[in-house]
């Protein structure tokens, strides 16, 4: 009743008279005097990008107002202007550069890979919006406080939508973008229309997490000439950068070129080696004034040697909380055992039609293609190579009561001093297989490589329609086209003469089947050399298409929005393996998966001045099961995960914004509500001796909290900055697990998880930021910063919140046992500070730049950052199986000189 | 243009830049490692194991043997055997030309490492000697108890020196295997196996099986049911076998290590197996029975780890007459010559020789229904069961003359004055294939 009467209310508003008038202006590099193009400029709730020639034009209603200019490399220009009636011509806008933590330095670039660990499920994906905005929060979030893992609302990858020229680069199989395809081209992908929380934007209604859009056409990358070097002793040591870019030519062309490579040795973390390229062309021809036509060509080829987890008992073992079980000593060398090595090219064609001054279409269709592998040991009839196996660790030894009281203070003088234990003993594993040879045998170690290499074609349409002054219409027809191989294949066979593709786990459960330990009954007990696929090998499709429009009415006193969006989409399986375990079910095609959702969204802008507003927007939408999610052994079966259901979001926020002379600064409650979510893991059972599938279903959580973010200008040259969130991210019922054993030597299992009002394990759900930045006029910049990250929660396991469990444990109620068990782990509050400082100098036509950024300059190392329990659970010996952790970096520094003409 | 020129340098440098930090691709194979142990052996295994007289011998820094003493005392050996197939679990057998010796260790997959043909040496010093069934093995001494060597104490005990090569095991007879091979690894010519037909071990325990050379000697053959080979069948045939002569409490027994130890097999060669071999493990298997009179039944039941059938016409404090028929599958003795019946019995409740258990054949039974209707001939010569449920033997019971298709049944007899329970187990026709 309240909401129809607040309709009417707006509706009588409506009537009120909305003489809009002009303002315009160019926006400048304060330093250089070149012009800006593809910059964000602002003023209330109205919204533009500066032209190639960094020109704007906005249209407002007479009144006082702040005008703000976002750029990301150069600090955020903000100044109260007064709009009179007959508009106003600002003239050109100087903006300086900024001190760093920013993405421009690098060190946004380099926080998001350093979650790069091989945690399947984390991935690499994109925390945060990664932007630089006028909004104090949103820049904190960006950047400072990545380095804890903070993510926006505590949200999922899947959640933030990301799209270049439009064109969706979130996975279709797990819904994330990776920052990595195009990470190293910074300077080239700096065009970014981003929106924060439940904003839609004119390229897409987006879902909870904001949306940002990259625009790399040519004609909007800043004419420049700029080479950088950059040293740092974080995941890498070293980046070159270079860029050039002509800008719009008189002849109507742009072109646009930019490379990069980064490098370590040995990064941060030990045996973690770095290695990426990058490299971008693009070009732009104008066709008429009304049309344009960009080419864009971009890939960011790397090879990166990754960290995983460890217990804590590892980390304490080898005195060091950045311990890494993945490298070993082959000879005098530093070799890793998990290699990401990803070559993923896109090639993008943009058309940018302006129909008339009040229509505008872009289409752009696009194609990337590729490899994504992560090279892996695996062995045979053999001991667990892993250093970090639990029987290999002094506590596995202590625990058995049998065993002689000198071996774990052995085990543990040699986790110390050699690092043939502590780290994997390539040169053992090399004699092994030697000696296999030399007895006619197949191969007990090898190092393979799991790919997952995908091809994607992706098409949108996309209009955006002034119908009058105060209706604009934004829509779209999406569509993508998917097929992604997942495959292993040999990637060094270790020395020995060839690798048996049989699955030894089958072999030992079926000895009366001798077709069930064969992976691929097309071609039984094959010898696999160096470059042969082997183990599973199938494909995954899927389609997708989407229609979604906004109407948006912009009126004196209120702005208000609706949106609807509708997606159909389809997927299945397609084996191209017919394995022994499933030798009916696993060869060809599985049923194919159908999909109709829709999403809703409206939102409301009230406009108390021309500086002070209230925004609510509210969202209720389906969204369909992640293909990730929805197959049960998809290496090995056809087989769907039964009772598939879309998942239901609904949510909402409320702000009050205040952008004033000194002040600048929002305020946000925001809660949503994520229901019938389904979660799949996998992991490795060795009493079992077969990967363990679990499949929990039905999950229902809820995302809740505050925001806040404000700047404070407290001199010309000085400018105070907080950003704080206090989240409460809770599970809100017990969902069902299904366990499935991969070779089907088990029957399934199904369980409740009770794991009701648990914190969702996503960061920090508590962080704040206090800042404080200096930029004089003699282009100095120094800026310090302060973070506090709080309720941090280990993911947890399902297996020890179970009924069965308990019976396992076989404890009583009131048992201690049982609090010790299930409780959730909650990691330790902590906190960083981060400081900058930076310099730049033109000589002639020369400019020269200087950033130096010192992270953690306390040199906390105690911080844990991440982890996750186990997900094997021994109910006789509850911490058999403790949790593994990631510890976020000590101090770490950022160097980088930049040179431009 | 000056701009240009500009550009074009830059990235030139830019591009030398790239390519000159390129880092080293791929890391070599490592070589094969030849492995020295850097020091030699000072006594042999069958010195070692002269000093050991049962208990725990825990060997310190020196080691006296007769007026010798040795000081930190080194063994060398090949390893003959290691638990490659499962047959041995966490053990490697070594042996020199004295004698060989079963070392327990706390590591699986010592194949990888410990191949056979591997020479090893192995520094004694903080080692235990210790007697397993009558085998002197070498192990760990941990808090008084008997240990397996820790798995990280293994390299700092044993040491791979040299690349394996093959050998050659010492050809013996069965006769002659004695003591001094405990723990060699031996070859035996021309043998052959009693348990034709039935696999290496049973499911749930390692079995002993019996090795028959072409004088009749017998000798054990002894596999774990875990070994990966253990659901295999024992082949017909001869041939010749290699394995690790080993014992336990005297009895000598053979460890095969996987079933290449089978050489030159020759299947056509036929030698009498138990053609019926029947334990009655939770059923009457391939016996049937037929009840004539009275309630009680033959059934399968098991006591202390024995199975066999059972009948008794006792019931809830009464005796009722019975008359009960346990009876073979049909058997065609044309197809076979050499026939011998063997089986065990055990008694309780009557009188030996009361007859209420005797034992018969028929050539013109049915297969079903009352045996009464056929004409059936009693073996008289079987050792039967005296009482107190004492196993006893049948001794062999010839049956050549047998000829068609004929049954061989059980017959119980009671009445209400006296019910003898009779059990019988390990029923066995053995005979030698046409």
């Amino acid at each position: 009743m309240k909401f129809i009467t607040f309709f009417l209310l707006s509706f009588c508003l409506i009537g009120q008279s909305f003489a809009q008038t002009i303002v315009k202006g160019r926006a400048i590099d304060s330093q250089t005097k070149q012009p800006l193009p593809g910059v964000t400029v602002s003023i209330q709730t109205f919204e533009t990008k500066t032209d190639a020639k960094g020109f704007f034009e906005l249209s407002v209603a007479s009144g006082d107002y702040t005008i703000s200019i976002v750029s990301d490399d150069l600090a955020t220009y903000t100044s109260p202007i007064s709009v009179p009636k007959n508009g106003i011509d600002l003239g050109d806008i100087g903006m300086s550069a900024k001190s760093s933590n920013a993405e421009g330095t690098g060190v946004a670039e380099i926080t998001l890979s350093d979650s790069d660990f091989d945690n399947d499920k984390s991935g690499q994906s994109v925390s945060g919006l990664l932007h630089s905005a006028s909004d104090a929060f949103v820049n904190a979030s960006s950047f400072s406080l990545s380095a804890a893992n903070f993510r926006v609302r505590g949200y999922d990858g899947a959640d933030i939508m990301m799209y270049m020229n439009g064109l969706p680069l979130n996975d279709p199989e797990n819904g994330r973008a990776s920052y990595s395809e195009w990470g190293g081209l910074n300077n080239v992908t700096k065009n970014k229309d981003s929106q924060h929380g439940l904003n839609p934007s004119s390229y897409s209604l987006g879902t909870v997490g904001g949306e940002t859009n990259i625009n790399t056409c040519a004609a909007q990358i800043r004419k420049q000439n700029n080479f950088s070097y950059a040293m740092a002793n974080k995941s890498y040591n070293h980046r070159l950068m270079y860029t050039y870019a002509t800008g719009m030519k008189d002849n109507g062309w742009a072109f646009v070129l930019s490379g990069s490579k980064r490098w370590a040795e040995n990064g941060y973390v030990d045996g973690t080696s770095y290695d990426a390229y990058s490299y971008f062309l693009a070009a732009e021809k104008k066709l008429s004034d009304k049309q344009s036509l960009a080419l864009t060509f971009l890939g960011s080829p790397y090879k990166r040697a990754m960290q995983a987890g460890a217990v804590q008992e590892a980390y304490d073992l080898t005195g060091s909380h950045y311990y890494n079980p993945n490298w070993g000593y082959q000879g005098d060398e530093i070799r890793n055992a998990k290699i990401r090595n990803v070559h993923q090219p896109s090639i993008m064609l943009t058309d940018n039609f302006k129909i008339s001054n009040t229509t505008k279409l872009t289409t752009s269709l696009g194609y990337s293609f590729g490899r994504f592998g992560t090279t892996a040991l695996n062995w045979y009839n053999a001991a667990d190579p892993r250093p970090d196996y639990y029987r290999y660790l002094p506590s596995y030894q202590i625990a058995d009561t049998n065993v002689s009281g000198v071996v774990p203070s052995l085990m543990t003088q040699n986790w110390a001093n050699d690092y043939t234990v502590s780290q994997i003993n390539w040169d053992e594993l090399y004699q092994i297989n030697y000696l296999s040879n030399g007895a006619g045998q197949s191969a007990r170690y090898v190092v393979e490589e799991q790919r997952k290499d995908n091809k994607q074609l992706s098409f949108h349409a996309n209009i955006n329609h002034e119908i009058n002054e105060n209706l604009t219409i934004n829509g779209g027809l999406m569509a993508i086209s998917s097929n992604t191989n997942y495959f292993k294949v040999m990637s060094d066979l270790l020395g020995a003469n060839y690798w048996l593709d049989v699955d030894q786990f089958a072999e030992r459960d079926f000895p009366s089947d001798p077709n069930a330990m064969q992976n691929d009954l097309n071609n039984p007990n094959r010898q696999i050399k160096v470059g042969d696929k082997f183990g599973y090998n199938y494909n995954l499709l899927y389609n997708q298409q989407q229609l979604w429009g906004i109407s948006q009415f912009r009126y004196n006193k209120i702005d208000f929005y609706v949106g609807l969006q509708l997606t159909n989409s389809s997927f299945w399986r397609e084996g191209n393996m017919k394995n022994g375990r499933y030798a009916d079910n696993s060869y060809g095609k599985s049923e194919k998966l159908n999909y109709l959702n829709y999403l809703t969204k409206g939102g409301i802008t009230y406009k108390l001045s021309g500086r002070q507003y209230f925004v609510a927007n509210a969202t209720y939408y389906t969204k369909s099961p992640l293909p990730e999610n929805s197959f049960l052994s998809p290496r090995v079966s056809n087989n769907i995960l039964p009772n598939l259901e879309n998942e239901v979001v609904y949510g909402g926020e409320l702000s009050y914004i205040y952008k004033g002379e000194k002040i600048n600064a929002r305020l946000t409650a925001y809660e949503t509500s994520f229901n019938h979510q389904t979660d799949i893991k996998s992991y490795y059972d060795d009493i079992l001796n077969t990967f363990v599938q679990i499949s929990l279903q039905g999950i229902d959580k809820i995302h809740q909290g505050i925001e806040f973010g404000a700047d404070i200008k407290l001199t010309k040259e000085i400018t105070a900055s907080a950003a704080v969130n206090i989240g409460n991210y809770r599970f809100t019922n017990r969902p069902t697990e299904t366990l499935t054993v991969e070779n089907g030597s088990a029957p399934n299992q199904v369980n409740t998880i009770y794991q009701k009002y648990f914190y969702v394990p996503t960061g920090p759900q508590n962080a704040g930021n206090l800042g404080l930045k200096y930029n004089n006029s003699k282009y100095w910049f120094f800026s310090a910063g302060f973070n506090y990250f709080d309720k941090m929660y280990l993911d947890f396991g399902p297996a020890r919140r179970t009924a069965i469990a308990m019976q396992q444990m076989n404890v009583g109620l009131g048992d201690p046992l049982i609090n010790e068990a299930t409780k959730q782990i909650k990691l330790d509050a902590g906190y960083t500070v981060d400081l900058s400082i930076g310099k730049s100098w033109k000589i002639k036509e020369y400019y020269i730049g200087i950033n130096f950024n010192l992270n953690n300059v306390l040199n906390n190392q105690d911080l844990i950052t991440g982890g996750y329990e186990q997900l094997r659970f021994e109910p006789t010996a509850i911490n058999k199986f403790p949790p593994k952790l990631y510890y976020g970096y000590g101090r770490t520094y950022f160097l980088m000189l930049t040179f431009r003409f | 243009m000056r701009n240009k020129l500009k550009t074009l340098v830059l990235f030139i440098s830019f591009g030398i830049l790239i390519i000159t930090s390129c880092k080293k691709e791929k890391i070599n194979n490592s070589t094969t490692n030849i492995p020295t142990a850097g020091f030699s052996s000072n006594l042999t295994i069958a010195q070692l194991k002269s000093v050991y007289f049962g208990g725990l011998l825990f060997i310190s820094d020196t080691l006296i043997i007769y007026n010798d003493t040795i000081i930190k005392p080194v063994i060398q050996g090949i390893v003959t055997a290691n638990d490659e197939s499962g047959n041995m679990f966490k053990t490697l057998y070594i042996q020199d030309n004295t004698s060989g010796i079963k070392i327990i260790l706390n590591r699986i997959g010592l194949f990888n490492t410990f191949k056979i043909g591997q020479k090893v040496l192995i520094k004694c010093s903080d080692l235990l000697l210790t007697d397993y069934g009558g085998i002197t093995q070498l192990c760990y001494y941990n808090n008084s108890l008997v240990d397996r060597i820790p798995d990280s104490l293994i390299s700092s005990h044993l040491y791979c020196d040299s690349l394996p090569k093959s050998i050659n095991p010492q050809t013996k007879t069965i006769p002659q295997l004695f003591i001094n091979d405990y723990c060699t690894l031996v070859k035996l010519k021309k043998v052959h196996f009693l348990e034709v037909g039935s696999s290496y071990s049973t499911t749930t325990a390692t079995t002993n099986r019996t090795i028959i050379d072409s004088a009749g000697n017998m000798l054990t053959l002894r596999t774990s049911n875990l070994a990966n080979f253990a659901n295999n069948l024992l082949p017909t045939g001869e041939g010749d076998l290699v394995g690790i002569f080993s014992s336990f409490n005297g009895q000598g027994q053979l460890y095969i290590r996987d079933l290449n130890d089978l050489e030159n097999w020759d299947s056509s060669i036929t030698y009498p197996s138990n053609i019926i071999n029947e334990n009655f493990i939770s059923s009457l298997g391939s016996f049937t029975q037929y009840s004539v009179l009275g309630a009680q039944v033959w059934f399968a039941s098991s006591y202390a780890g024995t199975t066999y059938a059972n009948i008794s016409g006792y019931l809830a404090g009464s005796y009722n007459t019975n008359e009960d028929w346990l009876i073979s599958p049909a058997v065609n003795f044309d197809n076979y010559t050499m026939e011998a019946l063997s089986f065990n019995s055990a008694m309780k409740f009557g009188i030996p020789g009361d007859g209420s258990l005797k034992i018969f054949t028929s050539n013109n039974y049915s297969g079903t229904g009352d045996p009464n209707l056929a004409s059936w001939n009693e073996i008289t010569t079987a050792n039967l069961s005296t009482g107190n449920y004492t196993w006893t033997n049948s001794g062999n019971i010839d049956l050549t003359s047998l000829t068609g298709i004929n049954y061989i049944a059980f017959k119980y007899v009671c009445n209400t004055t006296n019910s003898a329970t009779w059990e019988v187990t390990s029923i066995k026709l053995k005979a030698k294939a046409n």
